[in-house]
């Protein structure tokens, strides 16, 4: 499934991805994202990822923020600035290919070859240097504990990973140099369909709050949010605008000794 | 003594002659037979557990490289498919063993024993020889063998078995860093080796000489049978009436019986005719004789 903007679409290979885009796998399926300069990441079999910002040259890299999954990213190239956000810890590959998985506050990486560099979640303020991994080496965290670094992967690991994840990612770019593949649109997405979105970290979730808000004038999709505001307390503002909305005169006041505009404000 | 004891006694003989000299020939023919058939089916044996080698080697072992990063396949080593693909060929051929002896292997399973060590020596301190057929006393007899040097030819095969830090280390986790390693290209550091017990060969050539001696008699006793029948019919049964009947002329009885009758124009034949118109010519003079 993707996202784009407010909408849900079918994916079909051979789509290009944008900014902002959200894959999202299904139980026995596999996905892969291609760069212009041969690198490849595989998505596992229900991993959600957000494209939060796309590579504007043909080298790879951008911004992707996986809350759960399997991912495989090879073929990266030196210094590739590839950047692979998880609940769990932060993942660039600077060359090779790695291989992670990540669910429920835990997650581990195997690089088969070449350097992987694991930072701190973002969401725990300035990324904190977890590891650097070498080819052959292993990283698992669990949730609360310290992270280790093993010379072979575990056999629960291996055991975990989607069957295609033990051989090389195949190129199938070369087929859609040429040709442009519209993903088929559905229909407008669901508070269910993007509430793990909604619920991220705040760095993921905040942005998303202007992309969604026309479909807070869905009555279902509005309920479902107000159920839920804790989880987002920055749909506040837009679920209740009279709350952040300030007498006239107040305002009125407030312009003549501050220019700077003071409402609605967004937390 | 008859004729047709005569006949069949010189025939007897003949044809045990014939067998005696038959079996000797053809005994010798098909114990030499079997034996290169069996070197011919070890041959190919080789040959094949090479072609594995290679193939494996080339093709199965890039393939699985990813997954050797993960897991141990032994699919990927050339000595495993080539002694599974024999395992296979086995179940046809039960009477065949196949070793790839090696004096430091990876797998204990290939360790060569003491005369396998042996033959592996003679590869390696005669660079030049092909192959080693022999045979060998065993608990259960004698056993015939041919075998072959395995020597690295390929750079494929030394990143498992030059050093413990090249090797997978999947496989230095299944097999230790103790065993396997430290081989170099160009060395001999095995031999494939075929074996079968000698009795195989021997069992299989004395099945076929059975057979051949049983056919060779068949034949000989359906040509005893078939001559003595038309030595009857066509010699003995009317030499045997022309005789009772010149018996009877040569006593004036029977002098105006009809000619005896032989409906052939053979050597018996000839004789009939011969022996009506000397009749013919008795009777007549006798009758001159009475007027």
């Amino acid at each position: 499934m993707l996202v784009r903007g407010v909408t849900r679409y079918a994916l079909a290979e051979g789509v290009r991805l944008q900014s902002g885009d959200i894959v999202e796998v299904g139980d026995k399926g596999l996905a892969q994202i291609e760069f212009s300069d041969g690198a490849a990441l595989a998505l596992g079999p229900g991993t959600r990822m957000l494209a939060v910002s796309m590579p504007r040259d043909k080298a790879t890299g951008g911004n992707y923020y996986v809350t759960r999954g399997a991912l495989k990213v090879a073929r990266v190239q030196r210094d590739a600035r590839l950047r692979l956000v998880t609940p769990v810890f932060t993942l660039q590959p600077t060359e090779g290919i790695a291989v992670a998985l990540v669910s429920d506050g835990e997650g581990s990486v195997f690089v088969e070859s070449g350097e992987t560099r694991l930072d701190g979640p973002p969401a725990k303020g300035a990324a904190t240097a977890l590891a650097r991994l070498k080819g052959g080496e292993f990283f698992t965290l669990k949730s609360g504990q310290k992270g280790t670094v093993a010379p072979r992967p575990s056999p629960a690991f291996i055991g975990a990973l989607p069957r295609a994840f033990l051989d090389p990612l195949p190129s199938r770019m070369a087929r859609y140099k040429e040709r442009q593949v519209q993903p088929r649109q559905i229909e407008l997405v669901t508070y269910a369909e993007v509430e793990a979105w909604l619920k991220a970290p705040p760095d993921i979730r905040r942005p998303l709050v202007k992309r969604f808000q026309p479909r807070a004038s869905d009555p279902a999709f509005r309920s479902a949010l107000v159920a839920n505001l804790r989880f987002h307390p920055e749909w506040d503002p837009v679920l209740y605008p009279e709350k952040y909305e300030k007498p006239e005169a107040d305002a009125a006041g407030a312009a003549r000794s501050d220019p700077a505009p003071a409402a609605p404000v967004r937390r | 003594m008859k004729l047709i004891v005569k006949f069949n006694l010189v025939f007897i003989v003949v044809f045990l002659l014939g067998l005696a000299a038959a079996g000797f020939v053809s005994n010798q023919i098909l114990q030499k037979n079997a034996r290169d058939e069996i070197v011919l089916n070890a041959r190919l044996v080789m040959e094949s557990a090479l072609a594995a080698r290679a193939y494996t080697s080339t093709q199965v072992g890039p393939l699985l490289q990813t997954q050797m990063k993960y897991n141990f396949l032994p699919q990927s080593i050339p000595s495993y498919s080539a002694v599974e693909i024999f395992n296979g060929l086995r179940k046809s051929f039960p009477e065949y063993a196949y070793k790839e002896a090696t004096l430091n292997p990876t797998n204990p399973r290939d360790r060569a024993n003491d005369w396998e060590a042996d033959i592996v020596h003679q590869f390696r301190n005669t660079l030049d020889l092909p192959e080693a057929v022999g045979e060998r006393d065993t608990p259960g007899g004698k056993s015939f063998y041919i075998a072959r040097p395995i020597q690295i030819k390929s750079e494929a095969c030394l990143p498992c078995h030059s050093t413990v830090d090249a090797a997978p280390k999947t496989m230095v986790d299944k097999y230790g860093p103790a065993n396997g390693f430290g081989w170099k290209m160009n060395e001999i550091i095995g031999a494939q080796i075929v074996s079968v017990p000698t009795e195989v060969p021997i069992a299989r050539a004395n099945r076929a000489f059975q057979t051949f001696m049983v056919s060779l008699t068949a034949v000989f006793a359906f040509i005893f049978i078939a001559l003595n029948l038309m030595l009857w019919y066509m010699v003995i049964r009317p030499v045997t009436r022309l005789s009772k009947f010149a018996n009877q002329v040569s006593q004036g009885e029977n002098m105006d019986a009809p000619d005896f009758v032989v409906e052939s124009s053979d050597e018996i034949g000839v004789l009939t005719q011969s022996f009506n118109r000397m009749k013919k010519s008795l009777v007549q003079a006798m009758k001159m004789l009475d007027a």
